[in-house]
Protein backbone atom coordinates (compact mmCIF):
# COMPACT_ATOMS: atom_id res chain seq x y z
CA UNK A 1 0.00 0.00 0.00
CA UNK A 2 2.62 2.70 1.38
CA UNK A 3 4.77 1.39 -2.29
CA UNK A 4 1.60 2.08 -4.22
CA UNK A 5 0.98 5.85 -2.92
CA UNK A 6 5.00 7.00 -2.42
CA UNK A 7 5.63 6.17 -5.87
CA UNK A 8 2.13 7.83 -6.92
CA UNK A 9 2.83 10.97 -5.26
CA UNK A 10 6.53 10.98 -6.97
CA UNK A 11 5.25 9.87 -10.30
CA UNK A 12 2.83 12.94 -10.20
CA UNK A 13 4.74 15.33 -9.29
CA UNK A 14 7.81 14.88 -11.30
CA UNK A 15 4.49 14.43 -14.10
CA UNK A 16 3.18 17.80 -13.10
CA UNK A 17 6.41 19.50 -12.82
CA UNK A 18 7.27 18.96 -17.09
CA UNK A 19 3.90 20.49 -17.86
CA UNK A 20 3.37 23.17 -15.37
CA UNK A 21 5.97 26.92 -15.58
CA UNK A 22 9.40 25.70 -15.63
CA UNK A 23 10.50 24.28 -11.71
CA UNK A 24 13.92 23.93 -10.64
CA UNK A 25 13.60 20.30 -9.87
CA UNK A 26 17.32 20.09 -7.94
CA UNK A 27 16.50 22.75 -6.15
CA UNK A 28 13.76 21.05 -4.24
CA UNK A 29 15.23 17.76 -3.83
CA UNK A 30 18.39 19.55 -2.21
CA UNK A 31 15.71 21.74 0.05
CA UNK A 32 13.64 18.15 1.42
CA UNK A 33 17.09 16.56 1.96
CA UNK A 34 18.00 19.90 3.87
CA UNK A 35 15.15 19.88 5.89
CA UNK A 36 14.68 16.21 6.64
CA UNK A 37 18.10 16.58 8.26
CA UNK A 38 17.06 19.56 9.89
CA UNK A 39 14.31 18.00 11.43
CA UNK A 40 16.21 14.96 12.59
CA UNK A 41 18.64 17.01 14.50
CA UNK A 42 16.10 19.12 16.19
CA UNK A 43 14.46 15.96 16.98
CA UNK A 44 17.88 14.15 18.45
CA UNK A 45 18.01 17.07 21.46
CA UNK A 46 14.15 16.78 22.15
CA UNK A 47 13.58 13.28 21.60
CA UNK A 48 16.85 12.42 24.27
CA UNK A 49 15.64 14.84 26.87
CA UNK A 50 11.85 13.38 26.92
CA UNK A 51 13.38 10.07 26.74
CA UNK A 52 15.48 10.71 29.86
CA UNK A 53 12.04 11.45 31.40
CA UNK A 54 10.31 8.30 29.86
CA UNK A 55 12.97 6.27 31.60
CA UNK A 56 12.39 7.76 34.76
CA UNK A 57 8.99 7.68 34.82
CA UNK A 58 9.61 3.82 33.90
CA UNK A 59 11.70 3.12 36.74
CA UNK A 60 10.26 4.78 39.24
CA UNK A 61 7.14 2.57 38.30
CA UNK A 62 4.93 5.66 37.63
CA UNK A 63 3.95 3.99 34.29
CA UNK A 64 1.85 1.82 36.33
CA UNK A 65 0.43 4.17 38.28
CA UNK A 66 -1.12 5.88 34.91
CA UNK A 67 -1.35 2.36 33.66
CA UNK A 68 -3.74 1.63 36.64
CA UNK A 69 -6.26 4.56 36.10
CA UNK A 70 -6.64 3.81 32.65
CA UNK A 71 -6.87 0.21 32.97
CA UNK A 72 -10.40 -0.57 31.53
CA UNK A 73 -10.74 1.40 28.13
CA UNK A 74 -7.34 -0.17 27.08
CA UNK A 75 -8.60 -3.54 28.00
CA UNK A 76 -11.42 -2.65 25.86
CA UNK A 77 -9.12 -1.50 22.99
CA UNK A 78 -6.53 -3.85 23.05
CA UNK A 79 -7.79 -7.24 24.14
CA UNK A 80 -5.75 -9.89 25.47
CA UNK A 81 -2.61 -7.73 25.23
CA UNK A 82 -2.37 -7.37 28.63
CA UNK A 83 -1.33 -10.94 29.44
CA UNK A 84 0.85 -11.17 26.28
CA UNK A 85 2.61 -7.81 27.03
CA UNK A 86 1.62 -5.70 30.03
CA UNK A 87 4.98 -3.26 29.39
CA UNK A 88 3.50 -2.28 25.74
CA UNK A 89 0.39 -1.13 27.38
CA UNK A 90 2.18 0.92 29.78
CA UNK A 91 3.90 2.99 27.09
CA UNK A 92 0.41 3.03 24.42
CA UNK A 93 -1.32 4.54 28.02
CA UNK A 94 1.56 7.16 28.50
CA UNK A 95 1.75 8.08 24.94
CA UNK A 96 -2.17 8.58 24.94
CA UNK A 97 -1.57 10.23 28.08
CA UNK A 98 0.98 12.99 26.40
CA UNK A 99 -1.06 13.44 23.29
CA UNK A 100 -4.14 14.34 24.86
CA UNK A 101 -2.26 16.63 27.47
CA UNK A 102 -0.65 18.46 23.78
CA UNK A 103 2.64 16.85 25.09
CA UNK A 104 3.54 15.98 21.54
CA UNK A 105 7.34 15.71 22.17
CA UNK A 106 6.64 13.53 25.25
CA UNK A 107 4.32 11.26 23.43
CA UNK A 108 6.85 10.37 20.06
CA UNK A 109 9.47 8.54 23.28
CA UNK A 110 6.37 6.46 24.88
CA UNK A 111 4.87 5.59 21.31
CA UNK A 112 7.87 4.44 20.10
CA UNK A 113 8.61 1.83 23.10
CA UNK A 114 5.19 1.03 22.91
CA UNK A 115 5.92 0.08 19.25
CA UNK A 116 8.94 -2.03 20.31
CA UNK A 117 7.64 -4.07 23.00
CA UNK A 118 4.35 -5.16 20.17
CA UNK A 119 7.31 -5.74 17.85
CA UNK A 120 8.25 -8.45 20.41
CA UNK A 121 5.25 -10.35 20.25
CA UNK A 122 4.74 -10.22 16.65
CA UNK A 123 5.24 -12.76 14.76
CA UNK A 124 6.33 -11.23 11.33
CA UNK A 125 8.54 -8.97 12.17
CA UNK A 126 8.54 -7.01 9.16
CA UNK A 127 4.77 -6.72 8.85
CA UNK A 128 2.16 -4.69 11.47
CA UNK A 129 0.67 -6.37 13.92
CA UNK A 130 -3.20 -6.10 14.55
CA UNK A 131 -2.10 -4.34 18.03
CA UNK A 132 0.24 -2.05 15.92
CA UNK A 133 -2.31 -0.69 13.32
CA UNK A 134 -5.32 -0.35 16.28
CA UNK A 135 -2.59 1.57 18.13
CA UNK A 136 -1.19 4.21 14.86
CA UNK A 137 -5.03 4.42 14.19
CA UNK A 138 -6.05 5.79 17.31
CA UNK A 139 -3.17 8.02 17.44
CA UNK A 140 -3.93 9.22 14.13
CA UNK A 141 -7.02 10.36 15.46
CA UNK A 142 -4.97 12.78 18.25
CA UNK A 143 -7.71 13.31 20.96
CA UNK A 144 -6.44 16.35 22.53
CA UNK A 145 -8.31 17.90 25.32
CA UNK A 146 -6.75 21.45 24.76
CA UNK A 147 -5.84 22.24 21.37
CA UNK A 148 -3.33 24.60 22.13
CA UNK A 149 -1.84 25.97 18.61
CA UNK A 150 -4.98 26.01 17.29
CA UNK A 151 -6.97 28.56 20.02
CA UNK A 152 -3.29 30.75 20.08
CA UNK A 153 -3.54 31.02 16.47
CA UNK A 154 -7.57 32.01 16.53
CA UNK A 155 -6.88 34.18 19.32
CA UNK A 156 -3.96 35.82 17.53
CA UNK A 157 -6.39 36.39 14.59
CA UNK A 158 -9.34 38.23 16.63
CA UNK A 159 -11.48 35.13 16.98
CA UNK A 160 -14.75 36.39 19.52
CA UNK A 161 -14.12 33.25 21.56
CA UNK A 162 -10.95 31.46 20.45
CA UNK A 163 -11.17 28.48 23.34
CA UNK A 164 -14.70 27.61 22.36
CA UNK A 165 -13.04 25.09 19.77
CA UNK A 166 -12.38 23.01 22.57
CA UNK A 167 -15.47 21.08 22.92
CA UNK A 168 -16.07 20.76 19.27
CA UNK A 169 -12.58 19.22 18.93
CA UNK A 170 -13.07 16.72 20.93
CA UNK A 171 -16.30 16.24 19.75
CA UNK A 172 -14.94 15.58 15.82
CA UNK A 173 -11.59 13.57 17.34
CA UNK A 174 -13.99 10.99 19.22
CA UNK A 175 -15.82 10.66 15.65
CA UNK A 176 -12.70 10.68 13.69
CA UNK A 177 -11.54 7.86 16.58
CA UNK A 178 -14.89 5.76 16.09
CA UNK A 179 -14.72 5.89 12.32
CA UNK A 180 -10.98 4.89 11.96
CA UNK A 181 -11.94 1.28 14.39
CA UNK A 182 -14.82 0.95 12.59
CA UNK A 183 -13.08 0.55 9.29
CA UNK A 184 -10.04 -1.02 10.43
CA UNK A 185 -12.16 -3.82 11.62
CA UNK A 186 -13.94 -4.12 8.21
CA UNK A 187 -10.39 -3.59 6.89
CA UNK A 188 -8.65 -6.27 8.51
CA UNK A 189 -9.74 -8.81 6.77
CA UNK A 190 -8.77 -7.89 2.93
CA UNK A 191 -5.01 -7.10 4.15
CA UNK A 192 -4.11 -10.25 6.03
CA UNK B 1 -1.74 29.67 29.54
CA UNK B 2 -2.04 26.37 31.32
CA UNK B 3 0.37 24.51 29.14
CA UNK B 4 3.25 26.96 30.05
CA UNK B 5 3.25 25.57 33.84
CA UNK B 6 2.41 22.27 32.75
CA UNK B 7 5.38 21.07 31.11
CA UNK B 8 7.60 22.03 34.51
CA UNK B 9 5.05 20.77 36.98
CA UNK B 10 4.98 17.44 35.01
CA UNK B 11 8.53 17.25 34.99
CA UNK B 12 9.24 18.33 38.61
CA UNK B 13 6.55 15.44 39.23
CA UNK B 14 8.62 13.03 37.65
CA UNK B 15 11.56 14.05 39.43
CA UNK B 16 10.32 14.35 42.91
CA UNK B 17 8.88 10.67 42.30
CA UNK B 18 11.73 8.98 40.94
CA UNK B 19 13.78 10.56 44.15
CA UNK B 20 11.12 9.25 46.74
CA UNK B 21 10.92 5.83 45.40
CA UNK B 22 15.20 5.69 44.99
CA UNK B 23 15.77 5.94 41.27
CA UNK B 24 18.98 7.32 40.28
CA UNK B 25 17.84 10.00 38.76
CA UNK B 26 20.74 11.17 36.37
CA UNK B 27 22.25 7.76 35.50
CA UNK B 28 18.68 6.66 34.25
CA UNK B 29 18.12 9.79 32.45
CA UNK B 30 20.78 9.25 30.47
CA UNK B 31 20.60 5.74 30.06
CA UNK B 32 17.10 7.16 28.16
CA UNK B 33 18.60 9.96 26.45
CA UNK B 34 21.15 7.17 24.78
CA UNK B 35 17.95 5.60 23.73
CA UNK B 36 16.21 8.94 22.58
CA UNK B 37 19.53 9.69 20.19
CA UNK B 38 19.60 5.64 18.52
CA UNK B 39 15.84 6.61 18.00
CA UNK B 40 16.51 9.32 16.02
CA UNK B 41 19.05 7.60 13.78
CA UNK B 42 16.67 4.93 12.96
CA UNK B 43 13.96 6.33 12.39
CA UNK B 44 15.62 8.90 9.95
CA UNK B 45 15.95 7.19 6.97
CA UNK B 46 12.47 6.56 6.71
CA UNK B 47 11.36 10.27 7.52
CA UNK B 48 13.61 11.28 4.77
CA UNK B 49 12.11 8.88 2.29
CA UNK B 50 8.56 10.00 3.53
CA UNK B 51 9.28 14.01 3.76
CA UNK B 52 11.02 13.45 -0.17
CA UNK B 53 7.61 12.52 -1.35
CA UNK B 54 5.74 14.88 0.62
CA UNK B 55 7.87 17.82 -0.93
CA UNK B 56 7.91 16.53 -4.34
CA UNK B 57 4.14 16.11 -4.50
CA UNK B 58 4.01 19.76 -2.81
CA UNK B 59 5.83 21.74 -4.42
CA UNK B 60 5.76 20.72 -7.83
CA UNK B 61 2.26 21.74 -8.23
CA UNK B 62 0.61 18.30 -7.89
CA UNK B 63 -1.12 19.19 -4.85
CA UNK B 64 -2.85 22.21 -6.01
CA UNK B 65 -3.88 20.27 -9.65
CA UNK B 66 -5.37 17.73 -7.30
CA UNK B 67 -7.31 20.36 -5.52
CA UNK B 68 -8.70 21.98 -8.61
CA UNK B 69 -9.13 18.09 -9.92
CA UNK B 70 -11.73 17.63 -6.87
CA UNK B 71 -13.40 21.02 -7.25
CA UNK B 72 -16.52 19.28 -8.68
CA UNK B 73 -16.83 16.83 -5.88
CA UNK B 74 -16.46 19.28 -3.34
CA UNK B 75 -20.23 20.88 -4.78
CA UNK B 76 -21.64 16.67 -4.67
CA UNK B 77 -20.42 16.20 -0.70
CA UNK B 78 -20.97 19.62 0.33
CA UNK B 79 -17.87 20.95 1.47
CA UNK B 80 -16.79 24.18 1.07
CA UNK B 81 -14.06 24.79 -1.70
CA UNK B 82 -12.20 26.76 0.61
CA UNK B 83 -11.09 24.61 2.86
CA UNK B 84 -10.65 21.41 0.28
CA UNK B 85 -6.33 22.53 0.55
CA UNK B 86 -6.76 22.19 4.58
CA UNK B 87 -8.66 18.39 4.24
CA UNK B 88 -5.52 17.22 1.80
CA UNK B 89 -2.67 18.99 3.63
CA UNK B 90 -3.32 17.90 7.08
CA UNK B 91 -2.36 14.10 6.58
CA UNK B 92 0.72 15.81 4.55
CA UNK B 93 3.09 18.17 6.72
CA UNK B 94 2.13 19.42 9.89
CA UNK B 95 3.70 22.69 9.59
CA UNK B 96 1.80 22.96 6.01
CA UNK B 97 -1.40 22.49 7.66
CA UNK B 98 -0.82 25.49 9.83
CA UNK B 99 -0.01 27.90 7.61
CA UNK B 100 -2.84 26.54 5.36
CA UNK B 101 -5.47 27.36 8.37
CA UNK B 102 -4.12 30.87 9.39
CA UNK B 103 -4.51 31.41 5.18
CA UNK B 104 -8.22 29.90 5.38
CA UNK B 105 -8.91 32.25 9.09
CA UNK B 106 -7.34 35.61 7.08
CA UNK B 107 -9.52 35.02 4.15
CA UNK B 108 -12.93 33.58 5.44
CA UNK B 109 -12.45 35.48 8.84
CA UNK B 110 -11.84 33.22 11.86
CA UNK B 111 -14.91 32.87 13.22
CA UNK B 112 -16.61 31.80 9.74
CA UNK B 113 -17.76 28.76 8.68
CA UNK B 114 -14.53 28.09 7.01
CA UNK B 115 -12.42 28.99 9.77
CA UNK B 116 -14.28 27.01 12.02
CA UNK B 117 -14.04 23.58 9.86
CA UNK B 118 -10.05 24.39 9.31
CA UNK B 119 -9.91 24.68 12.88
CA UNK B 120 -11.56 21.64 13.85
CA UNK B 121 -9.63 19.75 11.29
CA UNK B 122 -6.44 21.13 12.65
CA UNK B 123 -7.40 19.73 15.92
CA UNK B 124 -9.08 16.72 15.40
CA UNK B 125 -6.52 14.56 13.29
CA UNK B 126 -2.92 13.73 13.06
CA UNK B 127 -0.28 14.32 10.44
CA UNK B 128 -0.83 10.92 9.37
CA UNK B 129 2.18 10.34 6.99
CA UNK B 130 4.23 11.57 9.31
CA UNK B 131 3.28 9.45 12.25
CA UNK B 132 3.20 6.26 10.36
CA UNK B 133 6.91 6.57 8.95
CA UNK B 134 7.85 7.59 12.41
CA UNK B 135 6.44 4.64 14.54
CA UNK B 136 6.50 1.96 12.18
CA UNK B 137 10.00 3.09 11.02
CA UNK B 138 11.09 3.26 14.51
CA UNK B 139 10.64 -0.92 14.77
CA UNK B 140 11.65 -1.47 10.95
CA UNK B 141 8.29 -2.66 9.95
CA UNK B 142 8.06 -2.41 6.46
CA UNK B 143 4.71 -3.89 5.26
CA UNK B 144 2.08 -1.66 6.98
CA UNK B 145 -0.88 -3.31 5.71
CA UNK B 146 -4.07 -1.25 6.12
CA UNK B 147 -2.86 1.42 8.66
CA UNK B 148 -2.32 4.52 6.24
CA UNK B 149 -5.62 3.58 4.08
CA UNK B 150 -7.77 3.33 7.11
CA UNK B 151 -6.38 6.96 8.79
CA UNK B 152 -6.78 8.52 5.37
CA UNK B 153 -10.08 7.31 4.97
CA UNK B 154 -10.81 7.92 8.36
CA UNK B 155 -9.72 11.53 8.14
CA UNK B 156 -11.54 12.03 5.22
CA UNK B 157 -14.97 10.97 6.16
CA UNK B 158 -14.50 12.73 9.53
CA UNK B 159 -14.13 16.10 7.31
CA UNK B 160 -17.00 15.15 5.14
CA UNK B 161 -19.35 15.14 8.07
CA UNK B 162 -17.84 17.71 9.46
CA UNK B 163 -18.46 20.08 6.69
CA UNK B 164 -21.93 19.02 6.27
CA UNK B 165 -22.82 19.31 10.15
CA UNK B 166 -20.45 22.49 11.07
CA UNK B 167 -24.22 24.21 11.78
CA UNK B 168 -24.45 22.17 15.05
CA UNK B 169 -21.35 24.15 16.39
CA UNK B 170 -21.79 27.23 15.80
Amino acid sequence: MVNIIWFLMILLGILVSFISTPIDFTNIIAQSAESSVKLCISLLGIMAIWSGIMKLCEKSGLIELFYAALRLPMKILFPHLESKNKRALYYIVMNLASNMLGLSNAATPFGIKAMEELQKINNKKDTASDYMIKFIIINSACIQLIPATVISIRANLGSSSPSSIIGPTIAVSILTLFIALVLELIFRRWFK
Amino acid sequence: MISIYFVPAFILFVLVYSIIKGVKVYEVFVDGAKEGFKTVFNIAPYLLTMIFAIDVFRRSGALDLLIKFLAPLNNLLNIPSGVVPMILIKPLSGSGAISVMTDIMKTYGVDSTEGLIAALIMGSSETIFYTISLYFGSVGVKKIRHALIVALIAHILSCIIVCNFIWIFR
